[in-house]
């Protein structure tokens, strides 16, 4: 793996960004383009570029002589901001802008046509924002599983009416543990949120969570578990084995869509 | 032997078979109207479960349409929110509940009051109880409680007790005596803390049964500024009131100060100086050793097994703390 004080060029610079853009797509990672354009070749940047860059940074130089450019792997445009701050306070104020990679086709050649063109316009670091490539909707499988009918039918009303920013939701209701497991509809590569109460017909809901956090891909689930019993052993239990949060009812509902909503955001770091 | 003329054989059997094939018409009739109750009770829920979401997440009126037209109607209404109450906890979602409730149900339970079938009227009360039905409360009060049952009159301080608590002492003391103590307790648990401390004010006034209650209600609620006066109680000549005051600093799950632990080891009731041998454990080993000394030839089996507990803890923290350099003084095992 490069470090920062290796510069990248040529098609190395391209194979090494395309590997980056496929990680930012699997792993929902964002990654950061900025570009600096000094008004006039400058040694003192280039050297300050390296000392200031972190070791999972990548520097590399464009076509243009003089232009510089770094990727920083999972990490967003207020990151590359804060990073170009520190930069300026040494070496002086630059042209430069920053995109953030969130779509797979973006092309580094385009992207970085693109970031010349505003580069230095508005402000001193120009975000460029491409609506082509914004990120794709992602799919999302919600299970609720409730003996209650109404009420399962309510929490799936709920999330079903959640606005989350580029998050698809696919919802589906079930009244007992076994009809879920034996449904196949725990097995995709989709991130899946599971609210579950703890005790349900035929498979309980510790035995779901056991058989989920089981699974090879166990890590796509969020688990909720539902409670009405305020039994700290329990939930640390339920905690120990695999669970990411735990509502004891009766609950505030507007304070558990915000809660999901706040899940969903945090599955694009 | 007597003999039975066959005619009246005859006619006793088809008296009986007649009684049986009415009883098994009215079975049936009544079976038929129970499942179209619950027939149209499924067709209201699933017309209108939607609607019922917007409206009591309040994205939209509640209309006429909503309004429950009879009983298998009001049944689904019941079942609707019942699911959300029990639930769901929004502020919002319960109010506008209170609110259709008021307007719409209150009249059923009015009705349903005047009832003679006793689990009719318990169950319009429950319902006034978790609906929050206020408008009925003056109705509730004009009830005749010489003919109200034991469960009848408790259920009508719960709703008293949650409709209008700050007059709640004024206004039901003549009927608290009549309550066991798992009741009272029920309501002093339930109680907002003003009016707690107003009840715990009248402690020397108030019945055993209440005082008894009031002092597990204080264990309970683990409220360490009550600490003095639990205390306090242990000077009472009652035994009851002094084990259950000393169950209640117990509850507390504190250090216990060594004043108490010497007043409750030195006791002539078994029961407190268990309480005592179960507080030792939350003392340090060397300072339980000293306490548990005087009790591990106590005439109580119940406490010397305490003890022997407490002494198998002790080893254990006495060999640890050996091997730290620190002498536990005073135990011999």
């Amino acid at each position: 793996m490069p470090v920062a004080s290796e510069v990248l060029e040529g098609t190395r610079l391209l194979y090494i960004f395309n590997l980056l853009k496929a990680n930012v797509v699997r792993n929902r990672r964002t990654m950061t383009v900025v570009l600096l354009i000094p008004e006039e070749a400058e040694d003192r940047t280039a050297v300050q570029l390296k000392q200031l860059a972190r070791t999972t940074d990548l520097l590399f130089r464009t076509d243009i002589p003089g232009e510089w450019g770094l990727l920083l792997p999972m990490s967003g445009a207020s990151e590359a901001k804060g990073f170009l701050n520190r930069l300026f306070r040494e070496v002086g104020e630059i042209k430069a802008a920053v995109m953030e990679v969130v779509h797979p086709d973006v092309e580094l050649k385009a992207a970085l046509e693109k970031m010349r063109t505003v580069a230095g316009k508005e402000e001193q670091v120009s975000i460029v924002v491409d609506p082509e490539f914004k990120r794709l909707p992602e799919e999302v499988k919600v299970t609720v599983l409730d003996p209650d009918d109404l009420f399962r039918e309510v929490l799936g009303t709920a999330l079903g009416q959640l606005e989350v920013p580029n998050v698809r939701l696919d919802i589906r209701t079930f009244k007992d543990g076994q009809s879920f497991l034996e449904s196949g509809w725990a097995r995709s590569a989709h991130p899946h949120l599971v609210v579950m109460n703890d005790l349900l017909p035929r498979q309980n809901g510790l035995d779901v969570l056991h058989t989920l956090r089981a699974m090879p891909n166990d890590e796509k689930f969020i688990i909720l578990m539902m409670t009405r019993r305020q039994s700290e052993e329990d939930m640390t239990y339920g905690y120990e084995s695999g669970a990411d949060g735990y509502l004891t009812k009766p609950f505030n509902l507007r304070l558990f869509e915000a809660q999901v909503k706040r899940l969903f955001a945090r599955l694009w770091s | 032997m007597m003999a039975v003329p066959i005619t009246v054989v005859f006619w006793a059997v088809v008296a009986m078979l007649s009684l049986l094939a009415v009883l098994t018409i009215y079975l049936f009739a009544a079976r038929w109207v129970e499942d179209r109750k619950q027939e149209a009770a499924v067709a209201y829920v699933e017309r209108n479960r939607i609607k019922w979401y917007r409206v009591l997440r309040g994205l939209e009126e509640a209309d006429a349409s909503l309004v429950p037209e009879n009983e298998a109607e009001r049944m689904a209404v019941e079942e609707i929110f019942r699911s959300y109450m029990k639930n769901l906890s929004d502020p919002e979602i319960n109010g506008r509940i209170r609110g259709f409730a008021e307007t719409y149900l209150a009249y059923f339970y009015k009705r349903k009051l005047r009832s003679r079938d006793w689990s009719t009227r318990m169950n319009a009360l429950y319902r006034i109880e978790d609906f929050k039905i206020s408008n009925l409360l003056e109705d509730l009060r004009k009830l005749d409680r010489k003919k109200l049952s034991a469960e009848e009159t408790f259920q009508l301080l719960m709703i008293e007790l949650q409709f209008e608590p700050d007059l709640f002492l004024e206004r039901t003391e003549r009927h608290l005596g009549k309550l066991t103590e798992y009741e009272a307790r029920q309501l002093f648990f339930l109680m907002p803390d003003h009016l707690f401390e107003q009840a715990g004010k009248r402690f020397p006034d108030l019945e055993p049964v209440f005082r008894y209650a009031l002092i597990e209600v204080l264990g309970m609620r683990q409220d360490l500024a009550k600490l003095p006066f639990l205390e306090g109680l242990l000077d009472s000549p009652d035994d009851e009131t002094r084990i259950r005051a000393l169950r209640a600093i117990d509850a507390l799950g504190i250090r216990t100060p060594n004043r108490i632990l010497k007043q409750a080891i030195n006791s002539t009731v078994w029961e407190e100086r268990f309480l005592a041998g179960r507080m030792l454990h939350r003392l340090h080993p060397g300072e339980a050793a000293v306490f548990a000394e005087q009790l591990k030839e106590d005439p109580s089996w119940l406490v010397r097994q305490e003890i022997l507990t407490l002494s198998k803890k002790i080893y254990g923290a006495k060999t640890a703390d050996q091997n730290d350099g620190e002498e536990v003084s005073g135990w011999r095992r």
